[in-house]
């Protein structure tokens, strides 16, 4: 670095947050064999990576504040918010169990909700909160339970309460997905492609938490939204 | 005097990608240095740099400077705010060469509002220059979306006109340091206002207009991109277990830059446009006390102007 005259301290100051909830489908077929590996074994080693990454990026690992919650029959709460530090994220386990994709995303809307509820408390600037769906099948949840959630996320986005994004492996019945959170908001890909995934993901996010409210922002490929924060 | 200069102040590896602006002056009454660098996204990426700055130091006292900030994802964000820096200084000059407008705004018999009134006129004008720019470019108007800050001073005081969420700061002759305005923010973190946005041009009340009566010893104008480093933004309060915004000029990181800038330009020691060089790579480097800088995301403007000690009347 060349010398020069210029210098002084800097301030303490804290950032703002941008809450993220991942929704991860733990369900049986996740540990299905696909190729020489299974869904959720990739997702684990996913996961890890997308910390490191997120970690190394000083303005992002201040901002992004990520849960991690899990869902098969039920939904169980993996993480609960917290700013990604040098602990390792859980590793994901599939037990059993039916897709109850409606169940995973109600606990997420609720983290969601008390997160928001507690930066107001504290007076913590925020981002929209952000709702990332991970699954590779169908929901196993009634068409009516189905059609009631679908109200509540899109009423949530409109009002710009959330961001709601589904991931798919290929092969997952997309158009529920579709359905529910709109098709411009879905993506597939294939089992094997989940490490360029999560580092797609950790990219995408380094971009969001360094972007305005407002702000259009154009998402590496293999992006798939223009997305405005 | 005239001192608006666009530069390869870039890094080798960078300077292709991100061509940086220079801006440094010296008269009789100012010495000024500025300069508008990428952040670590537009480096890493190799994308242009959207931030812009210009300033003037007039024979007659009076300083004139304009800072914008490019929205990230304007297509022409950078084109945006550089057509507003010159549209800026253009209408600024043309206020100070046409009559007496801003130095009456600084009569401290004359109500404040007559210049928020002048100061909302003037951005209208940029306004309308920053969309030609747009038709000119064949973009849209959103396009070309920028914040702006503009400044006028003189020993009679300081006079700011802006749409968004740069800072202003000046150091009173007791060396303390105050905000000449509050960043213009929404309801969510980073949202802002930009010059092309519609909600500002018929309510007067979304943008911005400071007026500090009396002479300063300097002042600091900046994009949101530095506010991290120069000012304490966002705090917590003990007391009351909460997190309190925050918007504190931070002497401990103006006062020595400022020292600095006098002791580099006062008395011809050097040229203003090589300390307005080095002003850019500490922007772009930062140091290792200075780790906001280093790492900060956004692009980054800071333009520091420093009265000289024995400045003529103004």
């Amino acid at each position: 670095m060349p010398t020069t005259e210029f210098g002084g301290t800097q301030p303490l100051n804290y950032e703002q947050r941008c809450p993220v909830v991942l929704l991860v489908d733990t369900s049986p077929s996740m540990s299905e064999p696909a190729g020489e590996s299974t869904a959720i074994a990739e997702v684990n080693r996913g996961l890890q990576h997308f910390a490191r990454q997120v970690h190394d990026n000083p303005i992002t690992a201040a901002r992004l504040d990520l849960a991690l919650v899990s869902f098969d029959s039920d939904a169980t709460v993996q993480r609960p918010f917290a700013l990604i530090g040098d602990a390792p994220l859980p590793d994901l386990h599939c037990d059993g169990g039916c897709t109850n994709l409606v169940a995973g995303v109600e606990r997420s809307l609720q983290l969601l909700r008390e997160r928001k509820a507690w930066y107001d408390e504290v007076g913590l600037p925020r981002y929209r909160g952000y709702l990332l769906v991970i699954t590779d099948g169908a929901p196993t949840n009634s068409a009516e339970e189905l059609a009631a959630l679908r109200a509540r996320l899109h009423d949530a986005v409109t009002r710009k309460h959330l961001h709601t994004w589904a991931f798919a492996t290929t092969g997952a019945p997309l158009d529920a997905l579709r359905d529910l959170v709109g098709k411009e908001c879905v993506q597939a890909f294939a089992t094997q492609d989940f490490g360029a995934f999560f580092q797609w993901l950790s990219a995408s996010f380094e971009k969001i938490t360094a972007s305005r409210e407002g702000e259009v922002v154009r998402l590496d490929d293999p992006g798939i939204f223009r997305h405005s924060v | 005097m005239t001192n608006f200069h666009m530069g390869d102040g870039g890094s080798e590896d960078d300077a292709s990608a991100t061509r940086e602006l220079l801006v440094g002056a010296r008269s009789a009454t100012w010495l000024v240095t500025g300069a508008s660098v990428g952040g670590t996204v537009a480096r890493a990426r190799r994308k242009p740099m959207q931030d812009a700055c210009a300033a003037i130091a007039t024979d007659a006292g009076e300083l004139l400077l304009a800072v914008a900030d490019g929205a990230g994802s304007a297509r022409l964000g950078g084109e945006g705010a550089r057509a507003a820096v010159c549209y800026g200084l253009w209408t600024l000059r043309c206020a100070t060469l046409g009559g007496s407008a801003l130095a009456d705004a600084l009569d401290p018999e004359v109500n404040a509002d007559a210049w928020a009134t002048t100061a909302h006129r003037m951005l209208r004008a940029v306004r309308w220059g920053v969309i030609a720019e747009a038709r000119r470019l064949r973009g849209r108007r959103d396009e070309v979306a920028c914040t702006l800050t503009l400044v006028y001073a003189s020993s009679m005081g300081v006079l700011l006109a802006q749409i968004g969420d740069g800072r202003c700061a000046v150091q009173r002759h007791d060396g303390r340091w105050e905000a000449l305005n509050a960043p213009q923010h929404g309801s969510y973190a980073g949202e802002t206002c930009f010059v092309t946005s519609p909600d500002w041009r018929r309510n007067a009340h979304s943008m911005l207009a400071g007026r500090r009566v009396g002479d300063i010893r300097a002042l600091a104008v900046m994009t949101d991109g530095c506010e991290r480093t120069a000012y304490e933004c966002l705090g917590y309060d003990e007391t009351s277990s909460r997190y309190v915004p925050r918007n504190v000029p931070y002497a401990p990181f103006l006062s020595p830059n400022v020292a600095a800038v006098r002791a580099s330009l006062e008395g011809g020691a050097a040229e203003p446009l090589q300390v307005a060089a080095r002003w850019a790579a500490f922007l772009r480097d930062g140091t290792p006390e200075l780790p906001a800088l280093r790492d900060e995301p956004d692009d980054k403007t800071m333009v520091l102007a420093v009265r000289v000690s024995q400045a003529p009347e103004g």
